[in-house]
């Protein structure tokens, strides 16, 4: 059976520069983990990477800002997929909150 | 508890009787450490979203951790996953859904147990006094660490902290 090749760029899918820059400008809601002081590093890592799909390097550069800034903004969201993320976490027992972005 | 091998989608751990009984009564201990209610906004002036996102999260929470207990309750119990091994204590075989479903179980018992103990930063030097009032928050807490940096280790393929 001959195989139907996908298209590489699928409609839908097409960005523009003015798709980028409206979604620069689009208000979002920052993902905010807090620093406490009971949690494990090893563990907030491998939370961070589970949860986002980091990597093992950008998961460790979140972590010690949460560890030593007291917290770190995780990423900039739209509201429903903000508090999605801040459910997973805090289903692991982070302190995840969200807020708007100024 | 000692991992006995370790590929992708499968950990096999051996535990003797001893830490099936500990890890079993670590679990089931679960109900006396409730967690404190948690804020899906660091501003207590939210706006009126995040209010009422808070209820949604409250919600999740809750039915996330009934679900976790019974899910926990059947993987012990499941003589597929957690069986006695004549001779050698237990075997338990994780997929990566059950190992991190185990780790949350056990870091929600660790703060829990944290908690319960006025939430001290021992990393901070802070010592806690044993007495018969905190004593078993202080087990559960240490217990859940150990069988927790075991689990971590196995998962991350790193060596624990």
């Amino acid at each position: 059976m001959p195989k139907i090749l996908e298209p590489i760029v699928k409609p839908g899918e097409v960005t523009t520069p003015k798709d980028e820059a409206k979604r620069a400008r689009a208000p979002g809601y920052l993902v905010i983990c807090w620093n406490d002081p009971v949690n494990l590093m090893q563990y907030v890592t491998h939370v961070f990477q589970t949860v986002f799909g980091w990597n093992r390097e950008k998961a460790v550069k979140h972590m010690m800002e949460v560890h030593e800034l007291g917290k770190s903004v995780l990423t900039k969201e739209s509201f429903e997929k903000a508090e999605f993320y801040v459910h997973q976490l805090q289903k692991y027992s982070l302190q995840a909150t969200m807020e708007p972005e100024e | 508890m000692k991992l006995l091998s370790r590929e992708p989608g499968k950990l096999v751990f051996r535990l003797s009787k001893r830490d099936h009984e500990a890890l079993l009564t670590t679990l089931r201990l679960r109900p006396l450490f409730p967690r404190r209610p948690r804020s899906i906004a660091s501003d207590a002036d939210a706006d009126q979203n995040l209010r009422a996102a808070q209820k949604d999260l409250d919600a999740a929470l809750e039915q996330h951790r009934t679900e976790q207990v019974s899910a926990m309750e059947t993987l012990m119990n499941d003589e597929a996953r957690c069986a006695v091994q004549p001779g050698s204590g237990w075997r338990l075989i994780l997929n990566d859904a059950d190992a991190e479903m185990l780790l949350q179980a056990l870091n929600e018992i660790r703060v829990g147990s944290w908690e319960k103990l006025g939430a001290p930063d021992f990393e901070a030097g802070q010592h806690l006094e044993l007495d018969q009032e905190n004593f078993l928050a202080l087990w559960a807490f240490q217990l859940s660490e150990m069988f927790q940096g075991t689990l971590l280790a196995a998962m991350t393929g790193e060596t624990e902290e």
